[in-house]
């Protein structure tokens, strides 16, 4: 233990262990909103007393320790509400509550009961019954421990908004009748797909290109996702596709460097590959390596292994594109969709075979997603331009910059259809 | 002779670390590096990634099968070593208590084994 803290290691502290702490915390108190408050009143504690005392060995015991006493004193001088504590054998005694001011802090339940707690409320902000994006919304809160105004600042939401969110999504969970407890074997399956996929949107919606001015604060969500990842992995160590997630995540964030320079936004093809994160590249590939050495491909594997790929590559010009082309066929397998079948088309037409790239892009425009998604008229202009038709590539451009809502990313292409224009 | 110090941190701490404090532990290496080059000591060692990518190679009948890392049922796992060639154990743990992971991790310094019999 330190002899004191600063605020900034305190924070840091509750938000790692807010999920575990409150994951507990639910089960020995036996209900969610008493556990929910009572942790409030526990972390106000926290930083007043570790900001004199230092920063405990574990701080979630010491955090589920006193919420606990917390929420047992006020069910204590609320005699009716006292039904809510499921367990009265777990009323705690003046000795107990000197291990408060203590130093050693004891374990309130074996590992694998921490694991299971951790995994309860994980598959429950993640229930299917909620809407995506309020499993993203309870995610950050109860898991990664966002505080109000931090969600606020990720979702980019007016606090009224996020008060009324936060409510329905509760309410969502009550209406379900969700039952708060770990999946059965044979949901699992489904339901860790369902927890990845919303570990994903968190990771996408910090991923997204910062708008001119805006600060790059929405990308600590890209190193959030990718700690919920580890906190997942650790819980399925065998799951080829949490592993995938991870790696995936890990490789797109080892570029983020080099997006923006100079206020202005730079493609993949013309980063300075300097800039990217070699230490991230290397967790990234390892964990490629072992999740396809077990054999059980999946889409976050194979995206893996396509970000891979770039994370590489010497140069834009060295991407081996029939290996890119080739991975994406085995993405069209697993997981087809119109945006796999575009980025497939691409790779085609940048390894050379822009005939052919146009013969697979003109049917999918007539697709209702491609309608107004700008990388597939970028993706257009370039398959055209490469195959020698520079009217056509520059009507797509247009049509692409049209679509494009980020002011960064419009101004680099704008900048490329007034190159288009000039040179013969 | 040669000893190994083993160096064991919950992964959970290394993740919510803040560059910073990132940084600080990097220098703390940094700075053990430079103290046992100026004292001539002779020493290896490798920084590892965490058991999340790790693999498990077994095979207790026949054919050896590749399975994942540790399960994390242990509060702290490796992260790395080093492998330093000491005259006794008390200077090996001298230069050992000079790593940043002491202040929240475990190191466990072993000494390599003679396994010549007699004679």
């Amino acid at each position: 233990m330190t002899t004191s803290a600063s605020n900034e290691a305190i924070e840091q502290a509750i938000r790692a262990a807010h999920g575990q702490a409150l994951a507990t915390l639910i089960r020995v108190v036996g209900d969610f909103d008493v556990a929910e408050d009572a942790l409030q009143e526990a972390f106000a504690r926290a930083i007043r007393f570790w900001r004199e005392h230092g920063i405990p060995e574990k701080p979630a015991a010491w955090l589920i320790t006193t919420a606990r006493n917390v929420a047992i004193d006020a069910a204590r001088r609320r005699t009716v509400e006292r039904d809510k504590i499921a367990n009265p054998l777990l009323l705690v005694g003046a000795a107990e509550r000197e291990v408060l001011e203590s130093e050693r802090v004891s374990e309130i339940a074996s590992y694998s009961h921490l694991r299971d707690d951790l995994l309860r409320l994980i598959f429950t902000c993640c229930h299917p019954s909620l809407r995506q994006d309020q499993q993203v919304l309870l995610t950050l809160k109860l898991i990664l421990g966002f505080d109000h105004g931090a969600l606020c600042r990720a979702l980019l939401l007016a606090r009224a908004t996020l008060d009324q969110r936060l409510v329905r999504a509760k309410r969502a969970l009550r209406a379900a009748s969700v039952s708060y407890e770990v999946p059965k074997r044979h949901e699992l399956p489904e339901r860790l797909a369902g927890v990845l996929r919303t570990i994903y949107l968190v990771f996408n919606e910090g991923y997204r290109t910062p708008e001119a001015g805006e600060s790059n604060e929405r990308q600590a969500l890209c190193e959030e996702a990718i700690r919920l990842a580890r906190m997942v992995e650790r819980l399925f160590r065998h799951e080829a596709e949490v592993t995938g997630l991870l790696a995936l995540m890990l490789l797109h964030t080892s570029r983020l460097g080099a997006r923006v320079q100079n206020g202005a936004f730079v493609p993949l093809e013309e980063q300075d590959r300097r800039l990217w994160n070699r230490g991230q590249i290397r967790e990234g590939k390892i964990l490629v390596h072992k999740a396809l050495m077990a054999n059980r491909a999946g889409p976050y594997q194979i995206q893996a292994a396509l970000s891979l790929i770039h994370c590489e590559a010497p140069s834009f010009e060295a991407v081996p594109w029939p290996r890119i082309h080739a991975l994406y066929d085995a993405l069209q397998e697993v997981e087809p969709s119109p945006v796999v079948a575009l980025n497939r088309a691409v790779a085609l037409a940048l390894a050379g075979h822009p005939e052919q790239a146009l013969t697979l892009l003109m049917p999918l425009a007539d697709h209702p997603r491609m309608q107004g998604y700008a990388p597939f008229f970028v993706g257009l202009a370039e398959a055209h331009y490469r195959a020698g038709d520079r009217p056509a590539a520059k009507e797509a451009l247009a049509a692409g910059i049209e679509r494009t809502g980020n002011t960064l990313e419009r101004a680099y292409l704008e900048k490329k259809l007034a190159a288009w224009s000039e040179c013969p | 002779m040669k000893f190994v110090c083993l160096i064991y941190e919950a992964e959970e701490i290394m993740e919510s670390m803040n560059a910073e404090e990132r940084a600080a532990v990097m220098a703390g290496h940094r700075a053990l590096h430079e103290r046992l080059a100026k004292d001539g000591i002779e020493w290896s060692g490798l920084p590892l990634l965490p058991t999340s990518s790790a693999v498990s190679i077994r095979g207790r009948s026949g054919a050896p099968e590749v399975t994942d890392g540790p399960f994390a049922e242990t509060t702290e796992q490796l992260a790395g070593f080093y492998a330093l060639e000491c005259e006794t154990l008390e200077q090996a743990v001298e230069y050992a208590k000079l790593l940043p992971e002491v202040a929240y991790g475990t190191i466990e310094v072993r000494s390599e084994a003679d396994l010549t019999g007699p004679g």
